[in-house]
């Protein structure tokens, strides 16, 4: 067998050299101008934001702390202030229809002039229209009307009186109308008078009363008539005093919004609506003068402008960041008042959502926080599908609520969504929300890393001035800069490769600033690093501690040297919070004669996963075709992370388990000093797993606690190299031979490593070379297939010899 | 609150015929009383002439609301005009009550003007309720018009507060008659609460006002005037204007 080199220390390990840097510190350093590493995701942003298409709204894909906002915000001021569709957005009363509140759009800054504007035409209405109903034109005018109406009366009943008069009738006032007699000297004659008049007298008498009381009727019936004629002119000269007044005080609004067809549309309604309610701007009882004007103006809403939208201090297009993307504060609302313990409403209390504000322009939302808020992913969509806001309530839209409400005219929408989100989700919505494809066509990918090479390197050295220098921290001296880049492939789990996660970055850069200054330092120095990394791991590190006292109290059984028969050293991984560390796991097995196959005990106690199971599955097929290719497998095996209580998932530890059956099935002993971690093929090859140094590291502290001897270390999968960054005290312990780093691509690797015995490689018949760690596998599973036979033998016999004796 | 002894002499009586008072005219009666700190006497006057004509046996009532015409009997006149009695004398109670003014109520039966003329010969004011054919028209928006009367001997001014404060902080117009502007003092007119700014007046020639009556009948709210010698002269002034009168001793 040829020896399985240990990694030498400098490969476990990816020094960034300080001397590359070409300043002392980062205040030299100008700012980057462009985001590091993610040059796909900002050509993706552009073209977003740039073609003007329906549907091409962006969706940028990305986990939290790549920086996904702050490129988006920076693109976004970049564009924005290239463009100006700025405009104001109004909502103004509908005189003819109340509840369906008309919507007026006017260039930016209008729709704060013409809310004054408003204002002052009521105030005006207020003092002017009751002057002119005082003025002496009107009052004669209408006393004239007035006149004519008690003249009109009058003289019907005069006419009717001296008619009456002249035939001596006398017309007198009842408690209820009138009634009329014969006189005398203009005294009604009684009723002895009356008897001796003579008859013929009083035949007259009685029909010249009928016949007056006819009239009278008449003159009667026609004084409603009267009225009404009365009251026709009155309004028509009210009407004519108030358009002569309202179409004067409007004139100059007219000549200020002459070239906004619907302001003067809305100015016309306006007017005829003055005129309508003129009564309503004369002074009430108890009104007088300057305080009625002002404290009155507030009666007049309905000539309220609603600027729902105003950009007259802004610049450049709109863009808006909602944090809070409710339905509600996505599409606006309608709010109500209590009056009198009713809930009403009107359209001063149209509320804006993000889409009025972003209208023209950009609007910026997470998509998780959109499609946790009830109905604001459809009502986004609908928006968007549609190309017009229409405000409308959830209770209107699930039809819950049966008050009255609103129903504002919709307003036109143009605007760019940029939804940012996680990749799951952004592929959750591809696959499952037919309309995500029609309605977010660009997807900017932003990367979580970059390749580790001069140019971004240097890259990274200008992204850690810009933070610092935004961040107004402490120039970060070149030094740090290199542990910076070292600890950010720390971070990307791979030696070749930068994190790009600028808020980590950012939260160290902070932390270093914070003990530097402590210290007195006005510079961030790589002991200022390597000291808010020590804190933060400090920090987070409580439970790995629990775990690992546990270990080395005896409590968690982990053998550390010596050999064991069936049981393997396996290394996991695990993460508290954003905090992953190192687990090491005693892995045993089982074997015997049976048909069971390989049992995942993980699996059987529903704590395995998928991943796991498959792993078992695959060294059970790799046992099978490797040891009995051409007779059935006669074994019971079972494999079990020993005091794992929890969830076991991943396949980085088939390799550990491959090894602790085959130690079961060939009574094979494997050295306890060392650890597996790796994933195993059907081929016996060993595969990358992740979170290689976390492993290394985790097992390398409890040898390091028992005392490091020499023989320790752990069995990776060679491909792994590539992701080595380990801690300086591996590497030291590596360097003075104390603990070895052991390369395997093969289960042979594997188990001549844990058991020291040559693998062996088949003769033509299949058999493998005495002393081999294979022969003693297949020497196993032979007894066990000679067992089974022997059993069936047996089992046959004893049924032969239960059977009754065949009739002769 | 049972009614007072009312001595007539000095009181402020209001007389009404057969269709009784209107609420702006008790209201009118009542601050007058208040402001001059005299009682008030209410006067129900049963027509006479109309009782007379109640008795002959083909007459009818035609109805001033509907123009309908049904049988008069002198029994259900007399319960009619009883009815418009109590509710006059009801209204008057609750308003003097309300202005703790002393009152009393008084039907008795006669002509109109001559009845009212000689119950208020010796009273301080006469206020005569105008016989109405139908609710006058409101006003001119905004203002009200007062027609005030001068004479040498009466000092018909001082029932003037007391119309004003009717109608309250509103615009008002004085029409005088016999009268120098002069005397309308800012004073007069505060107490009558109302801002002299509010106030506009305008002179009518004392010899202009018999041609000015019939075409200005609905002009006025209120007239101030002084009381005429005989019922003839009050004839002409009752059927010259549609509003209350206020006739000064």
């Amino acid at each position: 067998m040829d020896e399985i080199k240990a990694f030498a220390a400098d490969s476990l390990y990816r020094v960034c050299d300080p001397e590359q840097f070409e300043f002392e510190t980062t205040a030299q350093v100008e700012p980057a101008a462009q985001p590091l590493g993610q040059q796909r995701a900002l050509d993706a942003i552009e073209f977003g934001v740039d073609i003007e298409r329906q549907g091409f709204n962006l969706f940028v894909i990305g986990n939290s702390g790549f920086g996904k906002d702050d490129l988006v915000q920076q693109v976004l001021h970049g564009r924005a202030g290239l463009e100006d569709a700025r405009s104001d957005w109004c909502y103004v009363n509908n005189f003819d229809l109340p509840q369906q509140p008309r919507m007026l759009r006017l260039p930016a800054g209008l729709g704060q002039q013409l809310r004054g504007d408003m204002e002052t035409l009521v105030e005006d209405l207020l003092s002017a229209l009751p002057t002119a109903f005082e003025s002496e034109e009107y009052r004669n005018r209408r006393q004239e009307i007035e006149q004519d109406l008690q003249d009109h009366q009058e003289e019907a009943f005069r006419e009717l009186a001296s008619e009456a008069e002249a035939s001596g009738i006398m017309v007198v006032r009842t408690p209820a109308g009138y009634t009329l007699g014969p006189s005398k000297d203009g005294h009604p004659l009684d009723q002895q008078e009356y008897e001796n008049l003579p008859d013929d007298e009083k035949q007259r008498i009685e029909v010249l009363v009928a016949e007056l009381q006819k009239k009278l009727q008449e003159v009667i019936r026609d004084l409603p008539l009267l009225q009404r004629e009365h009251h026709q002119r009155i309004k028509a000269l009210n009407e004519e005093i108030t358009r002569h007044t309202v179409e004067q005080l409007i004139a100059w609004m007219e000549d200020r919004y002459r070239e906004l067809p619907a302001v003067m549309e809305y100015l016309g309604s306006v007017t005829e609506n003055a005129i309508r309610e003129a009564e309503a701007f004369l002074p009430r009882q108890g009104d007088s003068g300057l305080e009625q004007v002002a404290t009155r103006v507030r009666e007049f809403f309905q000539y309220g402008i609603n600027v729902i939208v105003d950009n007259t201090a802004s610049q450049g297009s709109p863009i808006v960041f909602e944090d809070n993307p409710t339905y509600q504060n996505l599409i606006g609302r309608v709010e109500y008042a209590s009056q009198m313990g009713t809930l009403i409403t009107n359209f001063t209390l149209i509320k804006p959502g993000a889409l009025h504000r972003a209208n023209g322009g950009y609007l910026v939302l997470d998509a998780n926080q959109v499609l946790r808020h009830g109905y604001a992913w459809q009502g986004l969509k609908r928006a968007l599908k549609a190309r017009e806001i229409r405000i409308q309530s959830l209770e209107q839209m699930l039809s819950l609520a049966n008050t009255v409400s609103l129903e504002p005219e919709s307003i036109p929408l143009r605007i760019k969504v940029i939804l940012t989100g996680e990749p799951e989700l952004y592929f959750l919505l591809k696959a499952y929300d037919p309309e995500f494809d029609e309605l977010f066509k660009v997807a900017a990918d932003f990367s979580t890393t970059t390749p580790r090479a001069a140019d971004t390197v240097a890259g990274y050295a200008r992204l850690v001035a810009t933070l610092q220098q935004q961040g107004e921290l402490r120039p970060v001296e070149r030094d740090a800069v290199a542990r910076l880049v070292e600890e950010s492939s720390r971070d990307a789990g791979d030696a070749e490769k930068l994190s790009l996660h600028v808020e980590r970055l950012r939260d160290l850069l902070g932390e270093a600033d914070y003990w530097a200054g402590r210290d007195g330092r006005d510079r961030i120095g790589r002991a200022d690093i390597e000291q808010a990394i020590e804190q933060r791991d400090y920090r987070q590190d409580r439970y790995r501690e629990l775990m690992q006292e546990q270990i080395l109290r005896g409590i968690k059984l982990i053998d550390t040297e010596g050999t064991r028969v069936a049981q393997v050293n396996g290394l996991s991984v695990l993460q508290a919070g954003g905090y992953l560390f190192g687990l090491t796991s005693r892995i045993t097995a089982t074997a015997r004669l049976g048909r069971g196959g390989v049992i995942d005990i993980e699996r059987e106690a529903k704590l395995g996963g998928d991943i796991h199971s498959k792993g078992v599955m695959i060294l059970a097929s790799f046992l099978a075709s490797r040891y009995a290719p051409d007779k059935p497998l006669p074994l019971a095996a079972s494999l079990a992370f020993e005091q794992s209580y929890g969830r076991v998932d991943g396949d980085s530890a088939s390799a550990a388990e491959l090894c602790a059956l085959l130690s079961a099935l060939g009574d094979i002993p494997l050295k306890q000093s060392l650890a597996v971690t790796g994933s195993i093929n059907q081929l016996g090859e060993i595969q990358a797993i992740g979170g290689v140094n976390e492993k290394i590291e985790g097992f390398f502290e409890i040898c390091a606690s028992r005392g490091l001897t020499g023989e320790q270390g752990v069995i990776v999968p060679a491909v792994n190299r590539l992701h080595l960054m380990l801690h300086r005290d591996v590497r030291d312990a590596v360097e003075a031979g104390r603990f070895h780093i052991y390369p395997a691509a093969t289960v042979e690797d594997v188990m001549g490593l844990l058991c020291g015995l040559e693998a062996g490689v088949g003769d033509d018949d299949g058999i493998y070379p005495e002393g081999s760690f294979n022969r003693r596998v297949a020497d196993r599973i032979s007894q066990l297939q000679q067992s089974q036979r022997q059993l069936a033998r047996e089992a046959r016999d004893a049924e032969r010899a239960d059977s009754p004796p065949e009739a002769g | 609150m049972k009614p007072a002894r009312v001595n007539n002499a000095r009181s402020v009586v209001l007389a009404a015929g057969a269709s009784g008072y209107s609420i702006a005219t008790i209201l009118l009666a009542v601050r007058l009383a208040a402001s001059t700190r005299r009682q008030l006497r209410g006067l129900f006057i049963e027509d006479e002439d109309l009782l007379q004509l109640t008795g002959l046996p083909f007459t009818r009532e035609i109805s001033l609301t509907t123009a309908q015409e049904r049988p008069l009997e002198v029994e259900r006149m007399l319960r009619s005009m009883r009815a418009v009695a109590r509710e006059s004398r009801r209204t008057l109670e609750r308003e003097a009550r309300e202005l703790e003014r002393g009152w009393s109520f008084d039907t008795v039966r006669g002509r109109l003007r001559e009845v009212g003329l000689a119950e208020g010969k010796e009273a301080a004011l006469l206020i005569f309720e105008p016989q109405r054919t139908r609710a006058r028209a409101a006003p001119a928006h905004g203002r009200h018009r007062i027609l005030v009367v001068g004479d040498p001997d009466r000092d018909v001014l001082a029932a003037l507060p007391a119309v004003l404060r009717g109608f309250e902080s509103v615009p008002v117009e004085l029409a005088l008659v016999a009268l120098d502007p002069a005397t309308i003092t800012p004073e007069l007119l505060l107490q009558g609460g109302v801002d002299p700014g509010q106030v506009g007046m305008r002179q009518i020639p004392a010899d202009a006002l018999a041609d000015m009556l019939p075409a200005n009948k609905a002009a006025f709210d209120c007239a101030i005037l002084p009381q005429p010698e005989d019922s003839q002269q009050l004839a002409l002034l009752l059927e010259g204007l549609r509003c209350p009168l206020v006739l000064v001793a």
